[in-house]
């Protein structure tokens, strides 16, 4: 009898749901596939390629959403219920990869999946259910309406009151089709980037629930896998500084306020006076605390939260990241650190990208103050900087395309366009539909760059997250040198996608080498960083080949006119990063192997990466 | 003796304790003349911790990866070396790096 090699770090099973006929079935994970692509980011890379051609737009019901675990989700690694979403997306109507952490990636690996594939578009509203060798699509119609956290709440009491679960799903902004909706989950974790939920929305998806099952993972040598673990373990907590630990990413907040990169009242400032009242350090000595911890994490850097002082003194939601304190902080000029914490809690639960959200709500701020959008523009609403209940309102008006918030619903780019004249140059946002994350690029040159070239929608080589040092090159020492930036982001370009490939958080992988050894004792693979590096490499030159046959065109890879203007004032000011984009641009796609004028991957490139056969297909 | 304020952050070494912003202030007492660059390097020699943050295995040379804010504007490696100081002054050494 023939016997299937074990494949280690896999549960080797794909699970594919056609919601068009209601169809479900599992696929057996081919081991060439884990070899090449190891899982997250580049599973659905691969099966994007595969089963999305050009002229699929993002909406269309043979659109794919691809959500893979990897080899370390569910291991006993800490932080690795994450899981990667991949898809084509609204907001380039390009590929994405958005991860999120939480549980439901360690789920779907103890229910027996490394990846699940939904097509198709459900004739009625749906949710799915994965529980102890079941799977079925359910009535999802008491769920309508509901925002993401009821939405789990409801999942859970249809289900018989679980408590062992987690759903991810989308609020009143994916049902509404909102071009930055997310798919949400497990209380405030979130697959941010270029409108999944808006994808979910047009398939009628409104959740995908896991019950936890008592499956286990097959790792190689589980000893081994443990020791290294609580090694990596140890360098995540004491990883910059501990400030991660015993603050939160909002402990970054005030360094950013004083490296110039807090972005502030829509980029018109570089200076925010008032971040030390809102930082991390303010929010975890001032309000009210428990913890609330993603699957198997020791870290346990989000907390809930109470806010005990201000107008909303009473307020409970989920402790602000840093992402969302930049949004509902500093670029909409709000200085109570009460309503930043319900604006995060009101964005997550209605359902959208906290950043694209603030980039929309901030330019109509400036819109309104400049008298190029009016009052009765904005149904009524009085749109000041710093009227938290005006932003509050206008949401909610965006999350049900309700008056203007149907034309904002659109997001900066598209809604600056049809309101025309000075409008456009007023926005945050890449041309080619791409949105920033919540910092001043203008002083971080290297995440302008990302941001803009990036295959996946969000940023790609992470070099402001990963340092060089890590992989032996000279760390940046002029972050405003074109030559220094564009060969930083290449240098440790693959890296960043390669982990999110695993199925672990980010957080946790502070150490490239101590993660490589996680990986080979799960897998029993040798790998090495540069094996993970050519890896991390191929799923990008595959997704920026689907997005060339998608029609990306690499003229709109560069910055909104307000996105790379020069700042003014604070830290970065005078510092021109428009004068240098275009070559600091072509430097870096030499350096990838990409056409400097077309970036375009060159056929050696493609080889390279055992890509070939997508030559072909580019050239078409 | 003028006096400057040197702000260090505490991601720049195990050892810096700091403030809710992140950074250890330290106040110096400079002579008329004295470049920045000679001021970081004497506290260096007296505070090892120092030492690792802020020159790393490169002696008194300021070692890459940090970035460095003169009077709330950031300066680049060779503006470094050539800042002398006021009274007043502040210089703010930040990582360079991000998260969030």
């Amino acid at each position: 009898m023939m016997v299937t090699p074990q494949l280690w770090g896999y549960m080797g099973k794909i699970l594919r749901v056609n919601l068009t006929d209601g169809s479900i079935v599992e696929e057996a994970l081919a081991p060439e596939t884990a070899d090449r692509y190891v899982g997250g980011s580049g599973f659905g890379a691969e099966f994007l390629y595969r089963e999305v051609p050009p002229g699929v737009e993002w909406d269309d019901p043979d659109n794919r959403i691809i959500m893979a675990s990897g080899p370390l989700g569910g291991t006993v690694v800490s932080g690795t219920g994450t899981f990667c979403l991949v898809t084509k997306g609204p907001m380039t109507n390009q590929a994405v990869t958005t991860q999120a952490n939480g549980f439901w990636g360690a789920f779907l690996r103890f229910a027996g999946y490394d990846a699940l594939i939904i097509q198709g578009q459900s004739p009625r509203w749906v949710y799915l259910h994965i529980g102890d060798g079941t799977v079925e699509l359910k009535d999802a119609t008491a769920v309508l309406g509901k925002d993401t956290w009821e939405s789990e709440d409801a999942i859970r009491e249809d289900l018989g009151g679980t408590k062992m679960m987690s759903a991810f799903g989308i609020g009143p902004a994916g049902e509404n089709l909102v071009r930055f909706a997310v798919v949400a989950g497990d209380r405030g974790h979130v697959c941010s980037k270029n409108g999944s939920g808006a994808v979910m929305g047009a398939k009628r998806l409104k959740a995908i629930a896991i019950s936890r099952t008592k499956g286990t993972i097959p790792v190689f040598d589980n000893e081994l896998l443990r020791a290294k673990a609580k090694e990596l373990d140890h360098e995540a907590k004491t990883a910059k500084g501990g400030l991660l630990d015993k603050w939160g990413t909002g402990g970054l907040f005030s360094t950013y306020a004083l490296a110039g990169t807090l972005p502030t009242k829509n980029y018109t400032t570089n200076i925010f006076p008032e971040h030390e009242d809102m930082n991390g350090e303010y929010l975890r000595t001032h309000f009210e605390h428990r913890n609330k911890a993603c699957w198997g994490c020791s870290i346990r850097h989000t907390k809930y939260i109470k806010v005990t002082e201000g107008p909303y003194e009473g307020y409970e939601g989920e402790e602000p990241e840093y992402e969302n304190m930049a949004a509902w902080g500093s670029v909409i000029g709000n200085t109570d650190a009460g309503g930043m914490v319900m604006l995060t809690n009101l964005a997550d639960k209605l359902g959208m990208d906290a950043n694209e959200a603030g980039w929309t709500i901030a330019w109509v701020l400036e819109c309104y103050e400049k008298g190029i959008l009016t009052r009765e523009d904005l149904d009524g609403l009085d749109m000041r900087w710093d009227n938290v209940e005006a932003v509050a309102a206008m949401l909610e008006k965006i999350s049900r395309r309700d008056g203007v918030g149907d034309l904002l619903a659109e997001g900066v780019m598209r809604a600056s366009a049809r309101v025309g004249g000075e409008a456009p140059n007023l926005g945050i946002y890449v041309m080619k539909g791409t949105t920033p994350r919540g910092h001043d690029h203008r002083a971080a040159w290297p995440e302008m760059l990302d941001t803009c070239v990036s295959a996946t929608s969000t940023i790609q080589s992470g070099s402001r997250l990963t340092s060089p040092a890590l992989f032996g090159h000279p760390p940046v020492s002029d972050p405003f040198s074109p030559w220094e930036v564009a060969g930083a982001n290449a240098k440790i370009d693959g890296w960043y996608v390669f982990l999110d490939s695993l199925g672990i958080c980010r957080f946790i992988t502070v150490h490239p080498q101590l993660t490589m050894d996680c990986v080979n004792a799960a897998t029993g693979w040798n790998l090495s960083i540069s094996d993970a590096l050519t890896i991390g490499r191929r799923t990008i030159n595959k997704l920026r080949v689907f997005n060339f046959r998608h029609g990306l065109d690499p003229a709109l890879e560069v910055p909104s006119p307000r996105y790379g203007s020069t700042p003014t004032d604070g830290p970065a000011e005078g510092k021109s990063v428009a004068d240098h984009f275009a070559w600091m641009k072509s430097f870096y796609f030499e350096l990838v192997g990409w056409d400097r004028h077309t970036g375009k991957p060159l056929a050696h490139t493609l080889e390279s990466l055992d890509l070939a056969e997508l030559v072909d297909d580019l050239e078409a | 003796m003028a006096q400057m304020t040197l702000r260090i952050h505490r991601m720049l070494s195990e050892g810096v304790e700091a403030e809710s912003t992140g950074l250890r202030e330290i106040p110096v007492a400079f002579s008329a003349g004295e470049h920045l660059k000679h001021v970081v390097s004497r506290l260096a020699g007296d505070d090892p911790t120092l030492a690792t943050a802020l020159c790393g295995r490169n002696g008194p040379t300021i070692r890459a990866g940090i970035l460095v804010v003169h009077n709330d504007r950031i300066i680049n490696r060779r503006e470094y070396a050539a800042v002398a100081p006021e009274d007043g002054d502040e210089v703010t050494f930040l990582p360079m790096l991000d998260g969030g």
